[in-house]
């Protein structure tokens, strides 16, 4: 396991996104609360990065400083070496809880970034279609979010976040409200996509399977403050398939994973 | 893929006119019942006319009232109070519920004084508006206005404050500017509880238009409800009654209507 930072050594071009002693502080009733504390990482272009971490340990908060939804205490974010001071267009967010418009229909939350942009609506109709079906939902455009699963939803969310081909997808927790079973399927469709589309994506779960499963690297975030404790490459080969959970390597590298979580 | 299921199809238009006429038919059986119930009750108890007059003593002087115009010369004197009171009401409470919704600040001074204005009972502002602003059509415009204002303006407010904040910060995520987040965020997701607002400011505007005239004015249905009491002409005063009747059901039905339509995602 490599220690965090080491990876700063040899130096890449540039990263799809970097942090720097990225610091974030919040001042509740309670007093000052350290959310994000001196956080050190990147992401290089196409790579799959999993944060993973106990509720509460400031990875939605690291997420919104991504995003540019947050300003940082101290500390920067940059993305091709530009610093982020607000949300932009190379960035693309995908919410907790699928977070779609209910009383749109699924074609017209899908277009939303592209109406914001000044698209024209039947050009930005044509490129939601091509990412419903991307995402495997042909032929639900018209239906709407309450109509579907809670998978589909999920579905939707990163079709709209694909729509408008932003460089880096931010995941935050996207498949946390779902079934054991529905989660594996869509951490599938995740690798597919993202093998499809060659996008850097950071993702931010709680479940360390599905983190081993899709990452090029874990990440491991602890609370109180929210530090990023380790990193993990994982070698397995790709396209992986749900077969390589029951792999020895697998098993070594969830186990290694978990030992820093609660280490 | 096993999650897939078919989008829930809509009723076809046949079986919503069915289940429309059905409601229809059921809304009907309860004003034949009322007026049964209100002719038996006159004729079991005879209570001379201009104190209970029966139904179809109210139903001949209505017919007077159409004949000679004297209804409509009321009616359509009310009903423009109340739609020009409607607009003017709604729209100036909408915008400064949004104000207060939006800026903090802003609640904090107003508040107070919009609390108090509509703390004061109509009914005696009613006359002091006369005063000012004279026995014609613009005074009872600005008592309907005042009477709405307050459920009007809360509604707005509550509506705005109550968008998902979620979505706020998706909108922000994608950039979208103030008029964008306004015109595709706060108003589709304010809308049912605007709908709200809007049909309790509906029938207080028929309230205030009648307060209005009440006060002092030579025509409307207020002053018709005035006239026939001085008169004793009682079966005027039901025909007066159940117009307003009527016109604050339709409001009411009207809005229900476009709140439906526009609302069908629900």
């Amino acid at each position: 396991m490599d220690k965090p930072g080491t990876s700063l050594a040899n130096p890449a071009p540039r990263p799809a996104l970097e942090a720097i002693d990225l610091t974030k502080t919040y001042c509740t009733s309670q007093g000052e609360v350290t959310a994000v504390a001196a956080v050190n990482m990147q992401a290089a272009q196409g790579e799959f990065v999993c944060i993973v971490g106990p509720s509460g340990c400031g990875k939605t908060t690291l997420l919104h400083l991504f995003a540019g939804l947050l300003e940082p205490t101290s500390g920067v974010v940059r993305t091709n070496g530009t610093e982020i001071r607000g949300p932009v267009r190379d960035i693309g967010l995908v919410f907790q809880n699928g977070n779609l418009m209910p009383w749109r229909t699924v074609l017209r939350n899908v277009t939303l970034p592209l109406e914001i942009q000044g698209v024209p609506l039947r050009e930005a109709e044509d490129a939601a279609r091509g990412v419903l079906e991307l995402v495997g939902l042909r032929g639900f455009e018209g239906a709407r979010p309450r109509e579907l699963s809670g998978g589909m939803q999920q579905r939707v969310a990163i079709a709209r976040a694909l729509v408008y081909d932003p460089k880096i997808l931010l995941l935050d927790e996207p498949f946390g409200a779902l079934d054991a079973l529905t989660r594996e399927r869509m951490n599938l469709e995740l690798q597919r996509i993202w093998q499809a589309r060659r996008k850097t994506v950071i993702m931010v779960t709680h479940n360390i399977h599905e983190a081993v499963f899709l990452g090029d690297r874990v990440l491991v975030m602890t609370p109180r403050p929210g530090q990023i404790c380790s990193e993990t490459r994982i070698p397995l080969p790709r396209p992986r398939d749900l077969s390589v959970m029951g792999t020895p390597e697998f098993g070594a590298l969830a186990q290694s994973i978990r030992a820093a979580i609660y280490e | 893929m096993a999650e897939i299921c078919q989008p829930q199809a809509r009723p076809s238009l046949a079986a919503r006119l069915r289940r429309l006429a059905g409601r229809a038919c059921g809304a009907l059986a309860g004003v034949l019942a009322f007026i049964a119930l209100w002719g038996g009750l006159v004729a079991l108890l005879r209570y001379p006319p201009f104190i209970l007059p029966g139904p179809g003593r109210v139903w001949a002087r209505f017919l007077v009232a159409v004949a000679d115009g004297s209804l409509w010369y009321h009616t359509s004197l009310t009903l423009f109070e109340i739609f020009a009171g409607l607009l003017l009401g709604v729209s100036t409470a909408t915008l400064l519920g949004y104000v207060i919704a939006k800026s903090p600040t802003l609640d904090r001074i107003l508040s107070p004084y919009i609390v108090a204005a509509q703390a004061v009972p109509i009914v005696a502002l009613a006359p002091l508006l006369v005063i000012w602003f004279g026995f014609g059509s613009l005074s009872k415009i600005l008592v309907c206005a005042l009477t709405l204002f307050l459920p009007v303006l809360i509604n707005t407010a509550v509506g705005i404050r109550s968008v998902d904040r979620n979505l706020r910060e998706l909108m922000r995520s994608l950039g979208a500017s103030r008029w964008q987040t306004f015109r595709m965020l706060e108003v589709p997701a304010a809308l049912p509880v605007l709908f709200g607002g809007l049909k309790i400011g509906a029938t207080l505007s028929v309230i205030g238009a009648v307060v209005g005239e009440f006060v002092g004015a030579d025509r409307g249905l207020g002053f018709l409800i005035n006239l026939a009491r001085g008169l004793f002409d009682t079966p005027l005063l039901f025909v007066a009654l159940f117009t307003l009747v009527v016109i604050a059901l339709a409001l009411y039905g009207v809005l229900s209507l476009i709140e439906a339509a526009l609302l069908r995602y629900r």
